[in-house]
């Protein structure tokens, strides 16, 4: 009898097991499944897992970063929490996020998702290495360039929400050199300069990416270029630039620039006074609303 | 597994999160309303709340940076009846105001970020129902209104009954479902409805909704997507008037200057696409 009791109370809690499995949250919201939590910041990823953010942190530091990814395999959820840098200033020259996987150095698979990064010189710095993924993520108040990417491989922007990126010196809200890169389906609104000029995305060597269904709406520099992707090194190739628009309220800009490059170039919409709107080695499909 | 034992599972379960939620990511929990938001951080529902109040607003947020998450729960305001001129969450003049997956059902206005000033705004995966004149209104600049199913939107015979109404600039609208907008009346003010109404801004996208179902009322008309304004981009909607020979009144898209309409497919209206500046692979289904 004890036998037997002891034997249905294991199969009560094997079936409440799989009962929680499926009413566990199924990704993020990741509280139940973090492997580490940020505290507080400046701080040093260190080791593989996934790490949440449980409330807002901030930092006022001018240089260095943030947050810094010093391992391979690192996820960073921040749950919709800020990682704010706005007390350093205007002139801060801080990172939020931090990588460099060049040579051997650690970063490679880092995810980051559902992040709010405010105020840093740049959101997010990456150097090398592959597998990058940055999605569902809102950069606010960058004030030189949301995100920064120099030669990783294989990486994926999708769904980032990206505004009022800019102040004095040059502007990007996006610059993505890198081999195999989608940038998708993110939003980018209010990039300006005070002194100099602005890109919505510039994809400069950035070679067999896709660019689609993305939304920049709003710049103002001395001059202005939704999309970039010539470049005097190693040049885009293989670029397809597909369904994305462009908005300019005032002023003058080029829409998509991709001369001298292998870019296919199809259906986007340019509003604005536009010289070029498009100008790509292929192309069908443009709209031009001047 | 016996009743007994599925009983037991049932009130662990209960202590767990029931989904994708995010209890765990919340600062604080709203419990009843109506309520004031006025410190910045993420506000979260954990069950549904009620109100019979007939103004003001269930949610008022006067902080900036404020997140509410209803994690599915309902906002409810049906107690007020179908004269109510209440809110169910307004922010005005706040910056980075979000809000996500409310169920909110029976204001006049659902979901509103208002003022000159309001700036950044987040709503998205919202289900609004019933609201008794705007699905969800925002003016100010930059607002992103995405993935909302905004359904029986109508009855207020004070107002013209809008999914979702914005004025301002550089809004983004996407891939938002509008269904059944209805007059409330056969004569007088209330017999237009709209689906989405972009007001007097500039450069805001409208893209990927899907709006079914846009009923006038007597001699009124019915909108699609009104783009009064400049330089806004309609692209890749589907829209539907009901399926009424007698509402063909109005526009399917009502372009101003500057407006670019491209990959929509319109069906119903004797005017399908109007005042577009430029026009690219438009699908065009008349009247029955």
């Amino acid at each position: 009898m004890k036998y037997d009791r002891r034997r249905a109370l294991v199969a009560l809690a094997t079936s409440c097991v799989f009962a929680f499995a499926s009413a566990m949250p199924a990704r993020a919201e990741t509280f139940s499944t973090c492997n580490h939590f940020v505290n507080a910041i400046p701080t040093t990823l260190s080791s593989q897992g996934v790490y949440c953010l449980v409330r807002d942190v901030s930092t006022a530091i001018a240089t260095g970063a943030a947050i810094t990814v010093g391992a391979n395999n690192v996820t960073l959820d921040c749950n919709g929490y800020k990682i704010g840098g706005l007390g350093a200033g205007e002139g801060t020259e801080a990172a939020g996020i931090h990588l460099d996987a060049s040579g051997d150095g650690p970063g490679t698979n880092f995810t980051v998702r559902n992040c709010t990064i405010r105020g840093f010189a740049t959101g997010l710095f990456a150097k090398g290495g592959q597998g990058l993924l940055v999605e569902d993520n809102r950069f606010d108040q960058s004030r030189n360039k949301a995100i920064d990417l120099i030669y990783p491989n294989a990486f994926v922007l999708r769904r980032n929400l990206i505004s009022d990126t800019g102040g004095a010196g040059g502007t990007t809200a996006i610059g993505a050199s890198g081999y195999g890169g989608d940038i998708s389906d993110n939003a980018i609104r209010n990039t300006y300069s005070t002194d100099s000029s602005v890109m919505g995305i510039n994809g400069g060597n950035c070679v067999a990416c896709t660019v689609a269904r993305n939304r920049i709406l709003g710049m103002s520099g001395t001059s202005a270029t939704g999309m970039n992707f010539s470049s005097s090194g190693v040049n885009a190739k293989q670029t397809r630039v597909v369904g994305n628009t462009i908005t300019l309220l005032t002023g003058a800009a080029t829409g998509i620039q991709a001369i001298n490059v292998r870019g296919l170039c199809k259906d986007n919409t340019v509003n604005g006074v536009f010289s070029p709107a498009v100008a790509c080695s292929t192309q069908s499909g443009t709209l031009h609303n001047p | 597994m016996n009743l007994r034992a599925l009983s037991t599972c049932a009130l662990l379960a209960a202590a767990a999160p029931a989904g994708a939620e995010t209890f765990y990511a919340c600062d604080t929990i709203i419990d009843s309303v109506p309520v004031t938001i006025s410190t910045q951080g993420v506000y979260c529902l954990t069950h549904d709340v009620g109100t019979a109040v007939a103004s003001g607003a269930a949610i008022t947020i006067t902080a900036n940076n404020v997140t509410l998450d209803c994690n599915g729960y309902k906002i409810g305001g049906l107690g007020a009846g179908i004269g109510t001129d209440a809110y169910g969450v307004r922010a005005t003049d706040r910056l980075n105001t979000t809000v996500r997956r409310c169920s909110i059902r029976g204001f006049h206005r659902a979901i509103a970020l208002d003022g000159t000033h309001a700036s950044g705004g987040v709503i998205e995966d919202n289900r609004i129902d019933q609201s008794r004149g705007i699905g969800i209104y925002a003016t100010g600049e930059g607002h992103t209104i995405r993935r909302n199913l905004i359904s029986e939107t109508g009855g207020d015979i004070d107002s013209v009954a809008a999914g979702i109404r914005c004025a301002g600039n550089l809004h983004d609208i996407s891939d938002n479902d509008i269904h059944h907008v209805f007059a409330a009346s056969a004569s007088g003010f209330a017999t237009t409805v709209v689906g989405i109404s972009l007001g007097n801004g500039k450069g805001s996208v409208v893209r990927g909704n899907r709006l079914q179902r846009l009923l006038r009322g007597g001699t009124g008309s019915a909108y699609g997507i009104d783009a009064i304004g400049q330089q806004a981009s309609i692209e890749g909607n589907s829209l539907a008037l009901d399926n009424d020979a007698a509402a063909a009144a109005g526009y399917g898209v009502w372009g101003d200057i500057k407006t670019a309409c491209r990959d929509n497919l319109v069906s119903g209206w004797n005017m399908p696409l109007q005042g577009c500046t430029v026009s690219l692979d438009n699908v065009v289904d008349p009247p029955p």
